[in-house]
């Protein structure tokens, strides 16, 4: 577990500094239509998901693997070692126990919000009833006859009792039959346990709607969520999610997934919007803002720069389409950011065991161990020093704890370790 | 005794049998269509669903409910949809826009925006 914590903490520092070039990225390309800044934090997201990176000369990202791997690889001797009282050295506990609990816990507690969220979600849409769509243009506005988008009760095209798909139940045999007969042409339903639009559903989604919207705003509605389905937003938004459950202790990637997700909101805008005319756009806008107004509160804090619905309504109005140099430009910089951030640099290769000279002087520790029997196993002399990383295994002809001398043999070179009493400084020197 | 669940459309139905209860079955045919648009054979199933279910009683033709407003809003409440998390949805969720609590001024603003 300490292993897997270790590992997963060094992915999350080289997928930080990943985020640290986006955000420049972001701020250089402003004008960067949304669907390019989303694949931006694909690159995050591929960096959080990949635990093996390519090495390339080009890579600029700080070497902190050296450090890890050897946190990892003495974590994983520790383990594997069993106490004898006295000697310096750990057994099965150690320092990064405790932060890998707690990690463990963050992790699952965000993936409960997850599951508990979805279950809220689904029990408060139990009474919704799909809409009719009878009109199956999608413009956003025109004649709108008030009759066709309401809500309609109509015996062979409702749902009763319905259950959230992704919990894999399904609805009653009844309702299956009808539901093919007249199946609507988009799964949309309405309910009056919910405030504000969004797309439920992760396999099959479905577009909620709440009770009392104008028709306009519900068009509206209806094709932002569309595009959000179109683009498969609604994976993306919780494959982020449960990233972030993951490495919840990079508080960069909180900001990063806070921004992801407006980018998403801004693209999905932009989809929608994309040959929209002035009088479309305002509309859609107002929409917006009638689904945002909350209750009518001075704002307890000053917001953050812009508040999230005056960004966007700022951004719909003043659409206008990047330029093709723009969005090469922009693409061609985020290429050159993966080439340089997700992958490793190139490491020379280490001395082998015969060059290295221990002493003692560059010992740096040393992790031996018995088992609880007294039996001589073989044993592993795990030395850190400064010439590289050895791991020796002790033949079992030769060890011999009582005189306190072992002699370490690595296949081509042979070390005396001698053990004082005390269990205090090692001593090594090569035999000749 | 657990309330029974009124859907969407049957919510509305009862909205307005319990401000004319009790009330004819045609009268209320009536008022259906001119509030809901329904036909009358529309409400005519949806009663006789409702009475299935015990929601509403018909006899002699004469429509009454059998659970109150409180009751049924009650029920709803009990089943964790609490006022208070209605307009918070999670970060993960695909939405068309967010509650925020904006002031009048910033939603003068806004509008100022709009209409340009």
């Amino acid at each position: 577990m300490e292993g897997v914590f270790l590992a997963l903490l060094h992915v999350s520092v080289n997928a930080g500094w990943l985020v640290l070039a986006v955000l420049l990225l972001r701020a250089v390309f402003r004008k960067a239509p949304g669907w390019l800044r989303c694949a931006f934090w694909g690159m995050v997201a591929y960096c959080l998901l990949c635990p093996v990176s390519a090495a390339s000369p080009w890579s600029l990202r700080p070497d902190t693997g050296r450090i890890f791997e050897r946190c990892i690889q003495l974590d994983q001797v520790r383990s594997s070692v069993m106490l004898e009282g006295g000697r310096t050295g750990v057994g099965g506990l150690s320092i990064w126990s405790v932060p890998a609990v707690v990690w463990l816990v963050g992790m699952g507690a965000m993936l409960l919000f997850i599951f508990v969220s979805f279950r809220r979600l689904g029990r408060r849409l139990a009474t919704a009833e799909f809409v009719l769509e009878a009109d199956a243009s999608r413009a956003l506005t025109g004649g709108c006859d008030s009759n066709n988008v309401r809500s309609r009760y109509d015996f062979g095209k409702t749902a009763r009792g319905f259950r959230p798909h992704i919990f894999g139940k399904r609805v009653s045999g009844n309702d299956e039959r009808r539901k093919r007969q007249t199946a609507p042409a988009r799964r949309i339903v309405q309910s009056r346990h919910i405030d504000s639009p969004f797309v439920f559903g992760v396999f099959r989604p479905l577009i909620c709607l709440p009770g009392r919207m104008a028709e306009q705003d519900r068009r509206c509605a209806i094709a932002h969520e569309q595009a959000h389905i179109d683009r498969r937003d609604h994976w993306w938004k919780l494959i982020g999610f449960v990233l972030l459950s993951v490495y919840w202790f990079q508080p960069l990637l909180w900001a990063a997934y806070a921004l992801f997700c407006r980018d998403i909101e801004t693209a999905c805008d932009e989809k929608v919007l994309r040959n929209a005319t002035l009088e479309e756009r305002r509309a859609y806008a107002a929409a917006l803002l009638r689904c945002s107004v909350g209750r009518r509160e001075p704002a307890a804090f000053p917001a953050f720069g812009e508040s999230g619905v005056k960004g966007r309504i700022r951004y719909v109005m003043d659409y206008r389409k990047a330029s093709c140099r723009m969005v090469a430009a922009a693409a061609a910089a985020g290429v050159i950011t993966a080439l340089v951030l997700l992958t490793d640099p190139v490491r020379s290769a280490g001395q082998s065991a015969a060059e290295a000279k221990v002493t003692a002087e560059n010992i740096w520790q040393v992790v031996d161990s018995l088992d609880e029997s007294g039996q001589r196993e073989p044993v592993y002399l795990y030395v850190v020093c400064e010439t590289g990383d050895w791991r020796f295994l002790v033949s079992r002809s030769i060890c011999d704890f009582w005189d306190r001398e072992v002699l370490l043999n690595n296949g081509d070179s042979r070390y005396v370790l001698a053990v004082p009493y005390d269990g205090g400084l090692y001593y090594v020197g090569e035999v000749a | 005794m657990v309330t029974p669940k009124v859907f969407e459309s049957e919510y509305r139905f009862c909205l307005i049998l319990w401000k004319h209860e009790p009330i004819n079955s045609t009268k209320l045919a009536k008022i259906c269509r001119e509030e809901l648009g329904w036909s009358r054979t529309t409400t005519y199933t949806v009663i006789r669903r409702l009475s299935d279910r015990g929601v509403v009683k018909n006899e002699n033709a004469v429509v009454t409910s059998l659970v109150s407003k409180e009751e049924v809003q009650a029920a709803e409440m009990d089943e964790m949809m609490e006022k208070t998390f209605e307009g918070s949805l999670p970060a993960f969720i695909a939405a068309f826009a967010r509650r925020q609590k904006l002031s009048d001024s910033e939603v003068e603003e806004i509008w100022r925006i709009i209409e340009k």
